[in-house]
């Protein structure tokens, strides 16, 4: 049987959906130096003001988490929520050396996820 | 349906555009913070008919804005949908608390967008009866409502933590299980709300029902609830965050809502219905059951069913 006959024909409306999403999902990744820009910089505070730079990765996994999901890039999303996660049960408390590092380091990680999607879209 | 979408992500607004015009809603607007969509929600030309609302948002949360929707006289029962990443207990705790109807998580599924979404417009249409019904009693028209049944639910208005049957099945399933092993369910029963209901017509019956829960709701008033009037002359209530219940100051505070009650029945002649407490029943932690029986195994706990528990008479 000739595969092509199994195609569905071309849904116009679905298409334009499809391309209005797209077009979403470059216009976000192309959105997220700005993003990565004020992570980077609540990272740098840490030791300084670690509630407001706690504060401010917090807020921007949790928006980056809700709109990269429903855009359809779930591994973006899916470290939002766990840096979020992260930080939220970080916040209040008093850091030692190593849980601070390790926090460095997982903001870090989410950063250089953030640089893959904003160049390879 | 107008659909008023309120998110700070102008993206996600468009987002939620797309997938709303998607699913054959193209009545949309979009609001990026509470103070713009107080504004929009204010106008009574073209009123919104849905709410979606974005919990964390600057510099007024989605929570505190929900408190000021239901604030608006022709919002107090305009169907409110939380659409948020925040998934903890609190915060849906306080969206439904604040007077929201749903909740849903992001990421976005379109399946779950659909079904409460439709969810959402039954309730429009169950308002409007409730609306309706308001008008007659206010305008003293004794009408009798074909639709009425004995066993239908009762929508209340301007009764503090009151909440229709969907929306408190809809906080249980967001909840589940393990989460609502802290809250407690109470039922309230009218035996002779049957008699009640032949004997006068629906409306007037709807409004006995109101004045119950309106008791019912002062006597927990120490306590976060929601409550609602499934039918049959029930009132169940939801006691979040109260594991162990003191029974006995529920039924002081009642009885005393009650005798205040009982003056203005006096008043137009009228007797007081006597109610029952049920006793309050909880989720299992291990149990298999799904977290809306919660509801109905209240309802039996009033001794109407023959797995009774002891029933207290208050009035």
């Amino acid at each position: 049987m000739n595969a092509s006959a199994n195609r569905h024909p071309a849904d116009p409306a679905r298409t334009a959906i499809s391309r209005a999403l797209d077009d979403m999902r470059v216009q976000f990744c192309a959105g997220l130096d700005a993003r990565i820009c004020r992570i980077e910089a609540a990272r740098i505070a840490l030791d300084a003001d670690p509630a407001a730079a706690l504060e401010t990765v917090g807020f921007e996994a949790h928006r980056i988490c809700g709109v990269a999901g429903s855009l359809g890039l779930h591994d973006l999303s899916t470290q939002a929520r766990a840096l979020e996660e992260h930080v939220t049960t970080a916040a209040g408390q008093d850091l030692s050396q190593s849980e601070r590092t390790g926090l460095n380091e997982r903001i870090e990680l989410f950063l250089d996820l953030m640089e893959y999607h904003l160049t390879e879209n | 349906m107008r659909i008023l979408a309120i998110d700070d992500e102008p993206i996600f607004c468009d987002l939620l555009r797309t997938r709303l015009e998607q699913l054959g809603y193209r009545n949309v607007e979009t609001a990026f913070s509470g103070p713009e969509a107080l504004q929009i929600a204010a106008a009574k030309t073209k009123p919104v008919e849905c709410f979606i609302v974005d919990i964390r948002m600057m510099p007024m949360d989605g929570i505190e804005l929900v408190r000021r929707l239901r604030a608006i006289p022709h919002h107090q029962a305009t169907p409110i949908v939380m659409l948020s990443a925040l998934t903890d207990k609190a915060s849906i705790d306080a969206a439904f608390m604040a007077g929201a109807n749903d909740y849903i998580t992001k990421p976005l599924e379109m399946v779950e967008l659909k079904i409460r979404l439709e969810m959402a417009r039954n309730i429009l249409a169950e308002r409007a009866q409730a609306r309706l019904l308001h008008e007659h009693v206010l305008k003293q028209e004794a009408i009798l409502f074909p639709t009425a049944a004995f066993e239908g639910e009762i929508i209340l208005d301007d009764v503090e933590g009151a909440v229709s049957m969907v929306s408190m099945e809809n906080f249980l399933l967001k909840q589940g299980n393990l989460r609502l092993r802290q809250t407690s369910a109470i039922c309230v029963n009218l035996p002779m709300a049957e008699t009640y209901f032949k004997m006068m017509d629906s409306t007037y019956y709807a409004v006995l029902i109101g004045d119950m829960a309106q008791a019912v709701s002062r006597a927990l008033s120490a306590f976060p609830h929601m409550l609602t009037c499934p039918g049959s002359g029930d009132i169940v209530a939801l006691l979040l965050d109260q594991p162990n219940v003191d029974c006995a100051r529920i039924e002081e505070n009642l009885t005393q809502e009650l005798e205040a009650l009982r003056l203005r029945y006096d008043a137009i002649d009228m007797t007081l219905p006597r109610v029952t407490v049920g006793t309050p029943v909880r989720t299992g932690l291990f149990r298999m059951q799904c977290p809306t029986s919660l509801i109905d195994r209240a309802r039996r706990a009033t001794g109407k069913a023959e797995d009774h528990h002891p029933m207290q008479a208050i009035a």
